[in-house]
């Protein structure tokens, strides 16, 4: 049988006890995972990240300011923004700062030059970020659309890009080449 | 070199990592912990037999890590781990953690707990098991030559930052110049004699201090007077402090 729809399961799920938490874990574990799927079906890592999303509801609701929103898009940001300030750890200023500026109002000062995603060299650091950080880039992605989280994805890849910088430079010289530059 | 050969090389790194994050997760065994055990286990605390079994399960651990990527613990939550001897799992978990999403806090958090363990270990012989353990960030504002805080006309003291928990305070004033660390248990328990409270922070060693606490009408309290000055309030930034209600 198919999991019901994530907005309408958390309108109607019991959230009166403990023990109904723990009874309806494996449902609502299906539930987070169609959820994701259907917005990302590229997205890697899912079983983790409904384990995550399951235990962020949990703990919000154990700690008694779970509000399940009518916007299911919105659950979906508060996990990413909170996996966001905890995996990235205020790498980039930049989440905390458009966090708070709150991206669905696409903020117009955000605007990202047409095609610099798609540069060869920021998809290499794409391709070098751990999965659970691909998962907070992509899951960003796929609620928030351009050009707020564009411009933040954007900035997040190239600040793990000088990160990851040497390693790019040694695959460079592994495939025997130079191309561009290499931002230090 | 060709654009496609580099294309190429991203899709085999993307693959591979796909292969890997896709990989079918381990199957459930009776003993392994539910997730909403693994929320509230930094609370309620592990079990021997849990901490032997998540040792050798890769489901619970993967949970275990899944729920630090939810939510980094505090500093004090940590040491809390090391008092109760759960550390293991965690640090397995919190290693795996750190090392997958580059969380630069939660590293900073082990290298601090890390210089205390040794302390914390001797100090786990002498007290025993504890009744409670709790714990919290004094955010300090220290000034050079006053202590900043919230002043207490009446009592002619200046609090500079407490902590608490359902029934117990402890904190931090100044009075005439001179640092008092205190505490309040409320109401009264018979079971507790001292509270031990562990203060350390990113550049001074822990300080252990005992506080003896004398029972009052409705509540027991104590307070220990420090001295006129302590390295760490010359700094700004957080002290944690753990508090151990100890058995009399």
């Amino acid at each position: 049988m198919q999991p019901a729809p994530l907005a309408e399961y958390l309108a109607n799920f019991p959230y009166s006890t403990r023990d109904e938490w723990v009874r309806h874990t494996d449902e609502l574990l299906a539930c987070l995972r169609r959820f994701i799927l259907s917005h990302r079906p590229d997205l890697q890592d899912v079983d983790d990240l409904s384990q995550t999303c399951f235990m962020y509801l949990f703990e919000r609701w154990r700690k008694g300011n779970l509000q399940v929103t009518s916007s299911v898009n919105g659950l979906l940001w508060n996990i990413t923004k909170k996996m966001c300030s905890a995996n990235f750890n205020k790498k980039s200023k930049l989440v905390e700062y458009v966090a708070e500026k709150d991206v669905r109002h696409q903020d117009p000062d955000f605007a990202v030059p047409a095609g610099e995603l798609t540069d060869p060299e920021i998809q290499v650091a794409f391709a070098l970020l751990s999965a659970t950080e691909r998962n907070v880039v992509e899951a960003l992605l796929a609620g928030y659309k351009p050009p707020a989280i564009a411009a933040m994805l954007d900035m997040t890849i190239k600040t793990v890009y000088s990160r990851k910088c040497s390693a790019i430079r040694k695959m460079r010289e592994q495939i025997g080449g130079k191309r561009g530059t290499v931002q230090a | 070199m060709g654009q496609s050969k580099l294309e190429r090389l991203v899709r085999r790194l993307q693959s591979n990592s796909a292969v890997e994050a896709l990989a079918p997760a381990p199957a459930r065994l009776p003993d392994c912990l539910s997730l909403v055990e693994v929320v509230e286990a930094p609370d309620t605390g592990l079990s021997s037999q849990q901490q032997i079994h998540i040792g050798a399960c890769e489901r619970c651990q993967r949970a275990l890590k899944n729920y630090l990527r939810m939510q980094c613990p505090e500093k004090w939550q940590v040491v809390r781990w090391m008092l109760r001897r759960e550390f293991e799992p965690w640090a397995a978990a919190l290693a795996s953690h750190v090392q997958e999403c580059g969380c630069e806090r939660c590293s900073g958090i082990l290298r601090s707990t890390q210089k205390v363990s040794a302390y914390l270990s001797e100090m786990k012989d002498r007290i025993g098991d504890a009744l409670a353990v709790f714990g919290g960030e004094f955010a300090l504002v220290p000034q050079e030559s006053s202590f900043a805080g919230e002043e207490d006309t009446l009592a002619g003291s200046r609090r500079l930052a407490a902590i608490s928990d359902a029934d117990t305070t402890v904190w931090l004033d100044t009075m005439a110049g001179t640092l008092y660390l205190s505490a309040m248990v409320k109401p009264a328990n018979d079971r507790i004699g001292e509270i031990h409270v562990l203060i350390f922070g990113e550049h001074n060693d822990p300080e252990w201090h005992t506080i003896s606490l004398l029972p009052g009408p409705g509540l027991a309290s104590g307070s220990k007077a420090l001295g006129t000055t302590r390295p760490w309030l010359a700094r700004a930034g957080t002290l944690t402090a753990v508090v151990l209600n100890q058995p009399k």
